[in-house]
C-alpha cells in the first residue's frame, strides 16, 4: 500500500469526537437558538421548561436518528459492496432503496391507516425484491460491475418515477420531495424506536461476522473452494442489507450516497480490514448523515434542505471520483 | 444485385416509416378525442371549423398533441446524433444527464431575470445548461478514458448532481416548486400554441443543421484513425454531431421539461425496425420519438384519471426497463 499512518483507534476516538460535536450542534441549533453549553445543561438535566421540552422532543430525536440511519446505510454500503465486489454498489445505486420507498408509497396509499411500524414490512419487501433482482443480474455473469452499476442506477430511476407517478395520482404531490429525497424533519421517539433494534442487530451480527464476510471479499475461485459456508455468509450479508436499508428507508425515505461513500472513505483511511472497516464505517456514517442534516438545516435558514438533497450534492461528484478510481486502478 | 437489395431496403423501410406515421395519427387522434370532456371524432372534425367544441380542442389540446410530436421528434434525432457521434449505443441526452443540466439551466434563468424577459432568457438558460452537461461530460468522460458504460456512468452521475441541484434550487425558492416540478419530470400538461409556434421555429432553425448531420452520421461510424484517412477531421465531425444533438435536446427540454430515455429508446427501436443505415434511421428515429412521447402523454391521462402523470415520468418508467434490457443483451465485453 503506501506510507499512510493506519490507526484505526485514533480514528474512531477522532470520529467519536466529532459525532459528540455534530449532537451537540444539532441539539442546540433551530428556530429558537439556544446556547450549546445551555443546550448540553438542559440535555443532562432536563427541567420543565419549553427549551427543555424543545431538545429531548425534537432536536435530540432528529439527531439520533440522522445518526442511527447513517450507521445503517453505511454498514448495509460496506456489506454490499462487499457482497458483490463491485466499488460503485450501495443500496442507492442498486435501486435498493427505491425498491423499499415505492413498496412504502404503494401502501401507504393502499392502506391509509398504515402507521410508523407498519411500514417496516412493506419496505422490506421491496428491498428484498429489488435486491433478488440485483443480485440475479450480477451471478448471472453477463454484466461486469460497471454495467451492473448503470443496470442499478436505471433501475433506481424507473422505480423513483414509479413513486412520482403513485404520489400524483394521489393527490399528494407535496411529498414528493420529501418522499425522493429523504428528510429527517418528522422525527420523533417513536421513529428512533422503530430502527434502533435493526441497527443494533444488523451491526452486531455483521461485526460478529466480520471474519466471515472477509471470505466474501476473496476471489470467485477461492470463495468457491470454501463452498457452502460462503454461500451462507453470502445469504445473511443480503439478508443483513435488506432489514438495514429497507428499515432506514422506512424512517425517513431514501437517502443516497452515504452507502456508497462511506465504505470509500473509510478503506482510504483505515486500509481493508473488514472489522474495523465496519466499526468506522458504525462512525463515519453517522457523522457524515448528521452533518448533512445539520448542513441543510443552517444552510436555507429558517428553510430546510432535505438531508438527502444534500448528500447527493456531496454524493455525485464522490461517485465520479470512485469511478475515475476504478479507471486507473 | 447490390442495387436490387438496396432498394428491396429502401422499399422495407419507408414502408416501416409509414406504418409508424399511421400509428403516429391513430394516437393523436385518440390523444384529441380523450381528456375530461370525451369527444367522438365526428366532433374533434367539426372543432376544426369552430363550434362549441372548439376551445377544448384548438386552445388545449391540439397544441398538446403537437408539441408532443414536435418535442418526441427532437428527442429521437438528439439521440441518433449523439449515439453516433460518441459511438456510443447508450449515450443518449436523457441517459448522460444532458436533459437534466438543460432544466437546471432553464430554472435558473427563470430565477435570475424577471418574469418578462423569460420568453427568451429560459431558451437561453436552456442550451446553456445543455452545453455546459455535453461539455462536462466531454472533458470527465475523456478524463475516465472514454468506454461505453464508464462515459454512460458519467453522464448519470452528473445528472444526479444537476437534479439535485433542481431540487435544491426548489427548496431555496418554494414559490418556483410547481414549475420546476416540469424541469424534474416532463410534461406537455398546458403545451400552447404558442409553445408549439417557438418549437416549430427553433427546429426549422436546426434543419440545415440536421441536414447536414444526417449526410455525416454513417461517417460518424469510423475510427478516428479511418476518418483522418478520408480527409476528414475526427473532432469537428464528432463535435460537429454532439453540437447538433444538443441544439435538438435543448429545444426539446425548453418546450416540454426533462423526458427521460426517450432519446435512447427511438434510435435502438429504429436500428431495429430499418437497420443502421442513417438515411433509414434518421426519419425512422424521428418518427418513433414521436410516437413514444404521443402514447406516453395518452397513457398518462388516462391511467390515473381523474388525475394526469407527467409524460415524462411514464417515458422514464418505460424507458429505463429497456435500458437495462440493453445491458443484458449486449456482450459483456470488458470495457
Amino acid at each position: 500500500m503506501n506510507d499512510r499512518a493506519r490507526h484505526p483507534v485514533l480514528i474512531a476516538a477522532l470520529g467519536l469526537v466529532l459525532l459528540a460535536g455534530v449532537l451537540a450542534a444539532g441539539v442546540s441549533f433551530g428556530v429558537s437558538g439556544l446556547s450549546v453549553g445551555h443546550a448540553l445543561q438542559l440535555l443532562f438535566f432536563p427541567d420543565a421548561s419549553p427549551e427543555s421540552a424543545l431538545v429531548w422532543d425534537v432536536r435530540l430525536p432528529r439527531a439520533l436518528l440522522a445518526m442511527l440511519v447513517g450507521a445503517n446505510l453505511a454498514i448495509a454500503g460496506v456489506l454490499i459492496q462487499t457482497l458483490t465486489r463491485n466499488p460503485l454498489a450501495s443500496p442507492q445505486t442498486f435501486g435498493i432503496n427505491a425498491g423499499a420507498s415505492l413498496a412504502i408509497v404503494a401502501c401507504l396509499i393502499a392502506f391509509p391507516s398504515l402507521k410508523g411500524a407498519g411500514t417496516v414490512g412493506p419496505a422490506f419487501a421491496g428491498a428484498a425484491a429489488v435486491g433478488l433482482a440485483m443480485w440475479a443480474l450480477s451471478i448471472s455473469g453477463v454484466m461486469n460491475e460497471l454495467k451492473l452499476a448503470l443496470a442499478g442506477v436505471s433501475i433506481q430511476l424507473v422505480l423513483s418515477a414509479l413513486v412520482q407517478a403513485i404520489l400524483i395520482a394521489n393527490n399528494a404531490a407535496q411529498d414528493i420531495v420529501y418522499w425522493l429525497a429523504g428528510s429527517l424533519s418528522a422525527a420523533q421517539w417513536p421513529k428512533v424506536s422503530l430502527i434502533l433494534p435493526f441497527t443494533l442487530v444488523g451491526g452486531g451480527v455483521a461485526l460478529t461476522g466480520a471474519r466471515h464476510f472477509s471470505v466474501l471479499a476473496l476471489d470467485q475461485t477461492t470463495g468457491l473452494s470454501l463452498g457452502q459456508n460462503a454461500k451462507r455468509t453470502g445469504g445473511v450479508a443480503a439478508i443483513l442489507i435488506v432489514l438495514l436499508a429497507g428499515s432506514a428507508v422506512a424512517v425517513c425515505g431514501p437517502i443516497g450516497f452515504i452507502g456508497l461513500l462511506v465504505p470509500h472513505i473509510v478503506r482510504r483511511l483505515a486500509g481493508g480490514d473488514i472489522a474495523v472497516i465496519l466499526v468506522l464505517s458504525a462512525i463515519v456514517g453517522p457523522l457524515l448523515l448528521g452533518a448533512a442534516d445539520l448542513f441543510g438545516r443552517i444552510v436555507v435558514f429558517p428553510a430546510e434542505m432535505p438531508a438527502g438533497v444534500v448528500t447527493a450534492l456531496i454524493g455525485a461528484p464522490a461517485f465520479l471520483l470512485i469511478l475515475y478510481g476504478k479507471r486507473t486502478r | 444485385m447490390k442495387d436490387a437489395r438496396e432498394h428491396r431496403e429502401g422499399r422495407r423501410a419507408a414502408f416501416v416509416c409509414v406504418l409508424i406515421l399511421l400509428l403516429l395519427c391513430l394516437v393523436s387522434l385518440l390523444g384529441m378525442v380523450i381528456g375530461a370532456v370525451k369527444l367522438s371524432v365526428g366532433d374533434v372534425m367539426a372543432a376544426f371549423g369552430g363550434g362549441k367544441n372548439a376551445f377544448i380542442v384548438m386552445e388545449y389540446r391540439l397544441p398538446r398533441v403537437a408539441i408532443s410530436i414536435l418535442a418526441g421528434a427532437a428527442f429521437g434525432l438528439a439521440g441518433v446524433f449523439l449515439q453516433g457521434a460518441l459511438r456510443n449505443p447508450l449515450a443518449s441526452p436523457d441517459v448522460v444527464g444532458i436533459t437534466k443540466w438543460a432544466g437546471l439551466g432553464a430554472f435558473s434563468a427563470g430565477l435570475m431575470t424577471p418574469p418578462a424577459w423569460s420568453a427568451w432568457a429560459i431558451p437561453l438558460g436552456v442550451m446553456a445548461g445543455a452545453l455546459f452537461g455535453a461539455l462536462a461530460l466531454l472533458v470527465i468522460g475523456r478524463r475516465f478514458g472514454g468506454s461505453t458504460t464508464v462515459l454512460a456512468l458519467t453522464g448519470v452521475a452528473l445528472g444526479m448532481f444537476a437534479q439535485a441541484l433542481i431540487q435544491y434550487a426548489m427548496v431555496l425558492f418554494p414559490s418556483r416548486a410547481e414549475q420546476s416540478m416540469v424541469w424534474l419530470a416532463g410534461s406537455v400538461y398546458g403545451s400552447t400554441g404558442a409553445d408549439v409556434s417557438a418549437l416549430s421555429l427553433w427546429l426549422l432553425l436546426c434543419l440545415p443543421f440536421v441536414l447536414i448531420a444526417a449526410g455525416r452520421l454513417d461517417a460518424g461510424g469510423f475510427g478516428d484513425d479511418t476518418l483522418t484517412s478520408i480527409g476528414l477531421a475526427p473532432s469537428l465531425l464528432r463535435g460537429g454531431l454532439i453540437l447538433v444533438s444538443v441544439l435538438l435536446a435543448g429545444g426539446a427540454v425548453a418546450a416540454v421539461g426533462s423526458m427521460g430515455f426517450l432519446g435512447l429508446l427511438a434510435p435502438h427501436a429504429a436500428r431495429l425496425v430499418v437497420g443502421a443505415r442513417s438515411r433509414y434511421l434518421i426519419p425512422a428515429s424521428a418518427l418513433l420519438g414521436a410516437l413514444a412521447l404521443s402514447i406516453a402523454d395518452l397513457a398518462g391521462r388516462v391511467v390515473a384519471l381523474p388525475n394526469e402523470i407527467p409524460a415524462g415520468i411514464v417515458a422514464a418508467v418505460i424507458g429505463g426497463p429497456y435500458l437495462v434490457f440493453l445491458l443484458l443483451k449486449e456482450k459483456s465485453r470488458n470495457d
